[in-house]
């Protein structure tokens, strides 16, 4: 089966997708894990041409949703800290750490309909037919949210690229 | 499709965008790379919202590898259902809430297992169960003789029947006054007296 395959790179994938999505490694985690299960428990086998990874994303953005829609009464984005790989350069991570920060608070002020856009096409490298399949919308609208995504992250990120 | 110059703010940002994307058709790019070797303030625009981009991309997140535990599950889910019905549904019952249950009641067994067997450590458990299964009798002397006196008058009584069988009544008769003189007491004696068929014989 195709999911055995690429199991580590869907499951990377998954999880850096909600991760972005929900800014928690716990949610991220635990989201990555479901859809695979979904797909194993529900999928398996009858997939009929469609390709694995579009319908692993559709239930992960799914689950994202659902997640942020539960949670939108009282939402405040935890900004985690990030991993630091060993042996590297603590002056280095310590800036990574700090630009990591300035993104995900950018992204995290982004409304959730462009935030997945803009993880989907910059982080996932999905083409704007891929993308408005995930997100079952027109691909105009995907090309003008992503605009717009990107309009708004100029500014919001703009102080922080002319270090 | 033919190229339809931007003119608002969110035209050009969603044709500088498609840009950098690759989602132009190639009259909309010639058309585009027109129209911006004109504007600079496009020009730069363009340039912001590719560093922009690239800015973005920094964020890099290594993902865990994911637990042992799930790819156990994930195995299980994937396995084709051809079980018997009763593995399936000790599959379909939360293992994790019967393998506590089973762990104490091994540690309980080794535990009083040890204990019955504390004078050996590799001795066959067969032999030492059985050892302990066979209840130990303590008889006094006196029960020890009756229970010599019954055995011996059985043994007399089923020689009798067996003479009468051969119709030996001398052999009977002698055999009989034996048992009365040796065991008056027995319960040998008592059934052969019980038994009418003998009566006019005995």
């Amino acid at each position: 089966m195709d999911i055995w395959k690429n199991f580590n790179s869907y499951y990377a994938d998954l999880y850096c997708f909600a991760r972005r999505m929900l800014f928690s490694h716990e949610k991220a985690e635990d989201i990555a894990q479901e859809t695979i299960l979904r797909f194993v428990r529900d999928k398996s086998g009858r997939l009929n041409g469609e390709p694995a990874r579009k319908w692993l994303f559709v239930v992960a953005r799914n689950l994202c949703i659902s997640d942020l829609r539960s949670s939108s009464k009282n939402r405040e984005i935890p900004i985690e800290n990030h991993e630091r790989a060993s042996g590297s350069d603590p002056s280095v991570d310590i800036l990574e750490d700090e630009r990591n920060k300035k993104i995900e608070q950018a992204l995290s002020q982004l409304s959730d309909d462009m935030r997945e856009i803009i993880i989907l096409r910059e982080y996932e490298g999905m083409n704007y037919r891929e993308i408005s399949g995930i997100i079952n919308c027109p691909a105009g609208t995907v090309k003008s949210r992503l605009a717009r995504a990107r309009t708004e992250l100029q500014k919001l990120l703009a102080p922080f690229m002319e270090d | 499709m033919t190229f339809k110059a931007p003119v608002t703010e969110e035209e050009w940002a969603e044709y500088l965008s498609a840009l950098i994307d690759g989602e132009l058709t190639n009259d909309e790019i010639a058309g585009i790379e027109i129209l911006l070797k004109n504007n600079q303030e496009r020009s730069a625009q363009l340039e912001d919202m590719k560093s922009t981009s690239g800015f973005l991309k920094k964020w890099d997140i290594k993902a865990p590898l994911p637990d042992a535990s799930f790819i156990r599950d994930l195995r299980n889910q994937a396995k084709p259902n051809t079980g018997f019905a009763l593995l399936r549904w000790l599959k379909n019952m939360k293992l994790r809430t019967i393998l506590p249950s089973f762990s104490v009641g091994l540690l309980a067994g080794i535990f009083f297992m040890s204990a019955f067997n504390s004078d050996n450590t590799s001795q066959n458990y067969v032999a030492a169960a059985s050892r302990y299964a066979e209840p130990e009798y303590k008889l006094s002397q006196r029960q020890t003789q009756k229970l010599f006196s019954e055995m011996d008058a059985e043994m007399l009584k089923v020689k009798i029947l067996d003479e009468l069988n051969k119709q030996n009544i001398e052999a009977a008769l002698k055999a009989y006054k034996n048992l009365k003189n040796k065991h008056p007491e027995s319960q040998a004696l008592k059934k052969l007296k019980e038994n009418r068929k003998l009566s006019f014989i005995l």
